[in-house]
């Protein structure tokens, strides 16, 4: 299986889902992203990502019930996949390894 | 009190929108709209969100998109000439009929005869563009009517440079004018795009439909 290399906003995008679980969608993730980040999330782009990982297989996604406040529109629930949870460790491991052998930033946090 | 988003907005989100996202932005919109109450940022979010669509279908769909633009062009100056006949010839009866107004009105009726023809022709173009490449549909459309643009400008600008006549400043009219020439064929293009366009056809390279997981 060919490896899966993440961008920096898909790799944001990718946590913010597992960290909010099953009820993740458009809205949920934006805030998230920007509580953490304090980074501006565009929704359409937010999209486009989660259409990107979800062709890559690392995100499903199942539609929720219509509501009043969204004018009658049903929310896209989004979920990490086995895939995806693996692709994120690995990130996650790549950039750790990556940090430990940088010393200024060793040294900036000691 | 909230006061109700942008309609045109949310329909135009819908209409452009190559796949069923469409629906779930605008659902994301509106429910963020209620607490942001802005209309400035709804709209900014909206037009962010088509040009993204249009870019990754673009990115996406590279060969289907180009024939798509390349057949509106092929459509565009083939009737480009049974166009420019039927103006000059409604000119005729136009002049026939308006014998007894004054020259400045008698001008006027002209232009916006023929730019309505023109423009209707346009939206015949954009609709059929929209029809054939129904998947990339709302970047084909886009694509054209941004091309066509370009090349009006481009025409016009060559035509000021090529006049005879001494530089001097354009009169507000025809500045207006030029405006209405340059802006009513891909004005024409995208109105009949819009209409031709099925609200969220999904484009063949997504192998994962939304929800379908």
């Amino acid at each position: 299986m060919a490896r899966e290399f993440l961008g920096g906003f898909e790799l944001l995008v990718l946590l913010a889902l597992m960290k909010l679980g099953d009820d993740a969608y458009g809205v949920s993730v934006a805030q998230e992203i920007e509580a953490s980040s304090g980074r501006r999330v565009a929704v359409g782009s937010l999209y486009l990502t989660l259409k990107r990982l979800e062709q890559k297989k690392l995100v499903s996604s199942r539609h929720g019930e219509p509501t009043a406040e969204r004018g009658g529109r049903a929310k896209t629930h989004f979920s990490v996949t086995g895939k995806g949870v693996k692709v994120a460790a690995h990130a996650q491991r790549t950039l750790t390894t990556l940090w430990s052998g940088v010393p200024r930033l060793q040294g900036e946090r000691a | 009190m909230t006061a109700r988003a942008p309609r045109v907005a949310t329909w135009l989100l819908v209409r452009f929108s190559s796949g069923p996202q469409g629906e779930a932005i605008a659902g994301d919109l509106l429910e963020q709209y209620a607490t942001r109450n802005s209309r400035v940022w709804y709209w900014r979010q909206v037009l962010s969100a088509i040009r993204a669509d249009i870019v990754s279908t673009v990115r996406n769909n590279r060969w289907r998109t180009a024939v798509a633009v390349a057949l509106g062009w092929v459509a565009y100056v083939a009737t480009s000439f049974p166009t420019t006949w039927l103006v000059h010839k409604l000119r005729l009866i136009t002049q026939v009929w308006l014998s007894d107004v004054d020259t400045e009105w008698f001008l006027w009726t002209l232009r916006a005869e023929s730019t309505l023809i023109i423009a209707m022709v346009c939206i015949a173009i954009g609709w059929s563009v929209a029809k054939a490449s129904q998947r990339s549909a709302s970047a084909a459309v886009c694509l054209l009517a941004m091309t066509l643009m370009i090349f009006e400008f481009g025409m016009i600008a060559l035509f000021f440079a090529n006049s005879s006549e001494p530089a001097r400043a354009l009169t507000t009219v025809e500045w207006a004018t030029a405006a209405l020439l340059v802006l009513s064929r891909p004005a024409g293009i995208l109105l009949g795009g819009l209409f031709g366009m099925r609200p969220g056809a999904q484009p063949t390279s997504a192998v994962t439909r939304l929800g379908s997981s």
